[in-house]
């Protein structure tokens, strides 16, 4: 530290005081300071203003005024300006200044100057110097890494935004442009579940209460509403952003397009439902052509082994009588094989009209035609026949199908009648999602379906020891019923009853 | 001479077999069986009379009722019951191998014979012991 103003000894001592109280004041500040008086001579600076301009201590010593100030003056980087700022500040004394300077080495400072007033007059001018070199150089790399990572989301493609902990809109990227349109910056301040598809809605809520409780990222695949209409499929992944309090404020939500994996996603499904389909059908077919060797094997062949008996009997004996009862079961024997093979041929046709004509039928007046054609079977049995079918009165289908399945259902619960009982037998429709539904509910002899169950819509099955019991109708009727996509079930007790469903398909 | 059981839905089967036994006298006397619930309900009833169970029986795979399979399933039960340990041939029109190799599964079942059955095959059956 050095000082010019000691010429008067008498007022030495307290001048010695408070010069010391100055000294120590001045030093303990960390801004270099530097007082000019009126005529430019340095009054007071401190060892911290020597360290901000660079000098050493021998250079600042013994160096008259003049000379340490031009010095510095050589230290500033572009020193007309500075030279011009002072002039100014010299012409207008009672001026304050508060700017930045650099110097040659690089140090950044903050220039603040006062008027410096004794007795209301201005005397001199009081200069601080403070460096933040260190703190211009952490805005600076601040503001560059923020506009780095500005310019990063600016221009990924990925869609970039970010919403408060009530799901509304902060930030949108520029690319979220493809989805909202040229205004999309009107859809700040809006809820982000608003853009999304309803039926992801719930998903969508669900994941984002997941992250603000759990405060962990989450994913999600989401339809957003496109501004040109329609939708486009993104995968989303949601990053909370935590304050001190360990709450969410803040969700990044980093998107990007899955549309063509959605939609190939898609056909794939569509693709292995159809597979299925294919694979069901070639399943059902082949368990029709294992019905059908079986139908060769043993009702076919059944009546021929007799013929070669019989025929062989024919040949060996000798009586006229014996041979005309033999010839009397060779033809018996061969219309058994003949109604055998028009049965195979009706099952066969059955198979391969599928396409064959629906119309529109009312179930009462088909009933009417089978009752009519079953008239004395009903009218010996006084036979109770009951039907309701407001709830689906008509059905498309092809008319000899739906009389074949009901006239072997009624003919059945005939047959089947429970021997002290009055046959009761109902008929009721019902529209379902899947199509129309028929139950044909009778309170004949029933069937122990633990026992029977799986035989009992094969080909000559019959379960009671029934005359008319010939055990093609309901091998028939499933046939004809499964060729449409439909399906019939059966459910039975012995003694208390049959149900059959008929689900007609859609 | 043996008694035998024929259990077959088909009339003239049951009347080709029994001519064919009866001319080449292998059998006392033939029982007739229409359906296996037949069959069954004879057996059971004569369970512990070993002089009115059958030496062998001839069982059809195709009936009404109780067809041939159902028929096996019931025999399994009832067999420990009975006095008399008799052969099951199997009798079919059927050349499907699936019936022939389910029919193995039986224990009971000695052969699976298919149809026609000449009078040679009712010997070599019928004298077999």
């Amino acid at each position: 530290m050095n000082h010019s103003n000691a010429q008067n000894p008498q007022k030495e001592s307290e001048a010695s005081q408070a010069y010391s109280l100055l000294q120590a004041a001045v030093n303990s500040t960390a801004d270099g300071l530097l007082v000019v008086d009126t005529e430019g001579k340095i009054s007071i600076y401190n060892n911290r203003f020597l360290t901000i301009f660079g000098f050493s201590e021998e250079e600042a010593h013994d160096k008259p005024d003049e000379v340490l100030l031009k010095k510095a003056i050589t230290k500033v980087i572009n020193p007309e300006k500075f030279i011009a700022r002072v002039m100014e500040l010299y012409a207008t004394p009672e001026a304050e200044s508060n700017d930045y300077m650099e110097l040659t080495n690089g140090t950044i400072l903050h220039r603040y100057s006062k008027p410096q007033i004794l007795e209301g007059r201005v005397v001199g001018r009081v200069w601080s110097f403070r460096d933040i070199t260190e703190q211009k150089r952490a805005e600076a790399s601040l503001l560059k890494s923020e506009q780095l990572y500005r310019t990063l989301t600016d221009n990924m493609l990925e869609f970039i935004n970010l919403v408060d902990a009530q799901g509304k809109i902060i930030y949108l990227s520029p690319s979220t442009r493809q989805i909202l349109g040229d205004n999309y910056l009107e859809h700040i301040g809006t809820s982000i579940f608003s853009l999304v598809h309803p039926e992801d809605l719930e998903g969508a809520i669900g994941k984002f209460n997941q992250l603000i409780v759990e405060k962990k990222p989450v994913k999600a695949e989401v339809r957003y509403q496109k501004s040109s209409g329609g939708y486009m499929w993104l995968e989303t992944n949601g990053n909370p952003i935590v304050d001190e309090d360990g709450s969410v404020t803040t969700i990044v939500l980093a998107s990007r397009e899955i549309t063509d994996r959605k939609l190939s996603e898609e056909k794939i499904l569509e693709q292995n439902s159809k597979l299925s389909a294919i694979a069901d059908a070639l399943k059902n077919k082949n368990e029709q052509l294992e019905e059908f060797t079986q139908i060769v094997s043993h009702n076919l062949r059944s009546p021929v082994s007799n013929i070669l008996s019989l025929l062989e009997f024919y040949e060996k004996s000798d009586d006229e009588a014996e041979k005309k009862s033999f010839i009397k079961m060779l033809r018996e024997s061969s219309s058994k094989m003949l109604s055998h093979l028009h049965e195979l041929n009706e099952v066969l046709k059955i198979k391969q009209n599928k396409d064959i004509e629906r119309q529109w039928i009312y179930f009462e007046e088909a009933l009417e035609n089978v009752k009519h054609q079953l008239s004395i079977l009903i009218a010996n049995t006084q036979a109770n026949i009951v039907a309701d079918f407001k709830s689906a009165p008509k059905i498309l289908y092809p008319n000899i199908y739906l009389e074949s399945i009901l006239m072997n259902l009624l003919s059945n619960a005939l047959k089947y009648r429970h021997p002290d009982k009055t046959p009761e037998i109902h008929f009721i429709t019902i529209e379902r999602g899947a199509g129309i539904e028929m139950m044909v509910k009778d309170n004949g002899l029933g069937i122990n379906l633990k026992k029977y169950g799986h035989h009992i819509f094969k080909l000559r099955k019959t379960f009671h020891n029934h005359p008319e019991s010939r055990g093609i109708g309901l091998f028939m009727v499933k046939n004809q019923i499964e060729a449409l996509g439909g399906e019939i079930n059966i459910f039975s007790e012995e003694n208390n009853g049959t149900t059959f469903t008929v689900k007609f398909g859609e | 001479m043996p008694l035998v059981a024929l259990v077959d839905d088909d009339s003239i089967f049951q009347f080709t077999a029994t001519r064919l036994i009866e001319s080449a006298k292998l059998a006392n006397e033939i029982l007739h069986f229409e359906n296996g619930n037949e069959a069954l309900l004879y057996l059971e009833k004569n369970a512990s009379n070993s002089d009115r169970l059958p030496d062998f029986l001839f069982l059809d795979i195709n009936m009404p009722i109780v067809d041939g399979w159902m028929f096996l399933e019931d025999f399994e039960k009832l067999k420990t019951k009975l006095a008399k340990d008799f052969p099951i041939y199997m009798v079919s029109s059927s050349i499907d191998p699936r019936d022939m190799n389910r029919a193995r599964e039986f224990t009971e079942v000695k052969d699976f014979v298919i149809k026609p059955v000449t009078i040679e095959r009712f010997t070599e059956l019928l004298s077999a012991n």
